[in-house]
């Protein structure tokens, strides 16, 4: 993998987990599930690859998590957005939007 | 979020490492264990639900090391890695690290060493009552163009002391070497003869016993003399029953009538003793010539009172004196110099030698002097910094292009540094601790080695090395692979 993809994937990953915690405060293997159900294995993410990039969200002040009990009954430690991270969102998915309509206009165009 | 909390975060974060890599754990788990069960709810028997599941979530330890990449808890396993790497490049390269560590241990060193001074000297006050109202006699020196304790006699003193208007009270004092004899070792003493107007100027009283009154100035008073505590301790082993007690000083017997307090060390820092100064008698040698006669003088100033006016009033006093002493040798143009100048000019010519003309009059301009010794300091290890980072360039290209990232160049330098000033100052310490004894040497009232000045100079020295390395740090983390490599 280049570096260039690498951080293509890793900017897109940080999207998705915004996104998907954006609906609901969610645990790491949710994220996991939500992500691989969304992206329909496009991405290929390794669910591991994703706890790094929880962890520098968290960092960044994007995320924040307390622990509760999940739905098998087991103690998770539940991401949820901070205010930060939902203008991220925001901001990324408008200039995701703005690039995608260009790319579409070109391939329709050439 | 903001600057101060993220650094909080990690500060945090590197206490916590128990805590982090507990959660990191249960969360790993909780997700392993979670698609584990998911599996087997799909029909997997567990031996193949837990196959699967690691394979679907890549490496775990890769993970986690991943997870730590974002915070600083790696911090410690790299930090000895990094030192050792340090002082393997500086064992490599002999020269430039000779020539380092000589550029910092002298900075180090000598700022450590300055900044004890200057604290201890020229910003403490004397440590007397009101000191700036103290000043001393001098005279113009016509042989040395320069201002000297002025040596006056007898006869002027008691006529300044009658007739000025200026003073509160001026003490004459004069020293002199005495040798004790009797119990114990025979011991050359740095004696000082003073009247007790002197005691009254500098408003010091004993801590034991009592100083001199005016009787005590007159001739055929009994024979007293005062101990120094340094003198006293090393001596009697501070026992108090020596007061009033007779010691035998040149073949005279003396009563110890007091000892001073730790810290009086007048008018030189190995001042033993004190005798009365009996001017009467004095005056029997000197009254028909009023010669010179080794005597100096110490005044307090009656407050609002400034110095120009006291210097117009005793030189009035002396214009009369030279005509009612034709023969005087006395000189006739009067100064006054403040105690702690008179006293702090003993280091001017130490001081000098350490630092040239040029620091030591930005020394004596720059009022906070901590910020020129960083400054220097500063300067040079930014100097070091930016040259090691010069001659590696090639090496951090070869490195980048084997894939090392900004943040690992950024590490390698700055480890340098780090290595650099703690063996900087390590050495620079030894450095400034020889230095301050030296200086303290040829300076009266010195109590340098201030553990306080010593430890805090060092940190902050420390810190704002580590910082001013950081600018040729960023430097080489923008060296261009390529361009390096073919610089070769």
């Amino acid at each position: 993998m280049t570096k260039a993809d690498a951080d293509l994937l890793q900017g897109t990953l940080d999207v998705l987990i915004l996104k998907t915690l954006a609906l609901e405060p969610m645990h790491g293997y949710g994220v996991s599930l939500r992500i691989q159900q969304i992206s329909k294995d496009v991405l290929r993410v390794q669910q591991g690859s994703l706890y790094p990039a929880l962890y520098r969200l968290e960092q960044q002040g994007m995320i924040t998590y307390e622990w509760g009990t999940s739905e098998n009954g087991r103690k998770a430690k539940f991401y949820r957005l901070t205010k930060a991270g939902l203008k991220k969102l925001e901001t990324e998915t408008a200039s995701w939007e703005r690039l995608s309509a260009a790319v579409t206009r070109i391939l329709q165009t050439a | 979020m903001l600057w101060p909390d993220r650094i909080l975060l990690r500060v945090r974060a590197l206490f916590q490492r128990g805590r982090f890599e507990g959660e990191m754990d249960e969360e790993l788990r909780f997700h392993l264990e979670s698609q584990i069960e998911d599996h087997i709810k799909r029909g997997m028997n567990p031996d193949e639900a837990r196959r699967a599941a690691l394979l679907h979530f890549g490496g775990v330890d890769k993970t986690k090391e991943e997870c730590r990449d974002t915070r600083w808890t790696r911090f410690p396993e790299n930090l000895w890695q990094d030192l050792r790497h340090g002082f393997r490049t500086l064992h490599n390269d002999r020269g430039y690290t000779l020539a380092a560590l000589l550029t910092l241990t002298l900075g180090i060193g000598a700022n450590i060493a300055i900044f004890s001074i200057v604290n201890g000297v020229l910003l403490r006050p004397l440590p007397y009552d009101k000191p700036d109202e103290l000043f001393v006699f001098v005279a113009l020196d016509e042989g040395r163009k320069d201002l000297d304790l002025d040596a006056t006699s007898p006869p002027f003193y008691r006529a300044w002391r009658e007739r000025n208007t200026v003073f509160q009270e001026i003490g004459l004092f004069t020293t002199e070497p005495m040798d004790l004899t009797g119990e114990g070792e025979p011991e050359r003493l740095n004696a000082c003869y003073a009247t007790s107007a002197t005691f009254g100027v500098l408003r010091v009283k004993a801590s034991y016993g009592r100083i001199f009154d005016a009787q005590e100035d007159t001739p055929g008073a009994a024979r007293v003399v005062i101990l120094s505590d340094g003198f006293w301790k090393r001596r009697f082993g501070g026992d108090k029953n020596v007061l009033g007690k007779t010691i035998r000083l040149s073949d005279r017997l003396y009563t110890v009538l007091g000892i001073m307090p730790l810290g009086f060390r007048f008018p030189n820092e190995d001042t033993d003793l004190w005798a009365p100064y009996n001017v009467e008698l004095a005056e029997v040698f000197n009254a028909t010539t009023a010669r010179f006669a080794g005597n100096n003088l110490v005044a307090r100033l009656k407050p609002g009172v400034s110095r120009k006016q006291a210097e117009d009033n005793i030189n009035g006093i002396v214009s009369q004196l030279r005509i009612e002493y034709p023969k005087t040798t006395d000189k006739p143009d009067k100064r006054l110099m403040p105690l702690h100048e008179h006293i702090v000019g003993k280091v001017r010519p130490a001081l000098l030698i350490l630092l040239g003309a040029v620091g030591f009059v930005l020394l004596v301009v720059c009022s906070n002097v901590a910020n020129l010794a960083l400054i220097l300091g500063a300067m040079g290890i930014y100097g070091v910094t930016s040259y090691w980072v010069a001659q590696r360039t090639h090496e951090i290209g070869v490195r980048m292009a084997l894939g090392a990232q900004s943040k690992d160049v950024l590490r390698m330098v700055l480890r340098q540094s780090v290595v650099m000033t703690a063996v900087g100052l390590a050495l620079g310490i030894g450095g400034a601790l020889a230095l301050t004894r030296f200086l303290t040497g040829m300076i009266y009232g010195l109590t340098a080695n201030d553990p306080a000045a010593f430890a805090s100079v060092s940190a902050l020295l420390a810190i704002v090395a580590v910082a001013a390395s950081f600018i040729p740090a960023r430097r080489a983390t923008e060296v261009d692979p390529m361009v390096a490599l073919r610089y070769e």
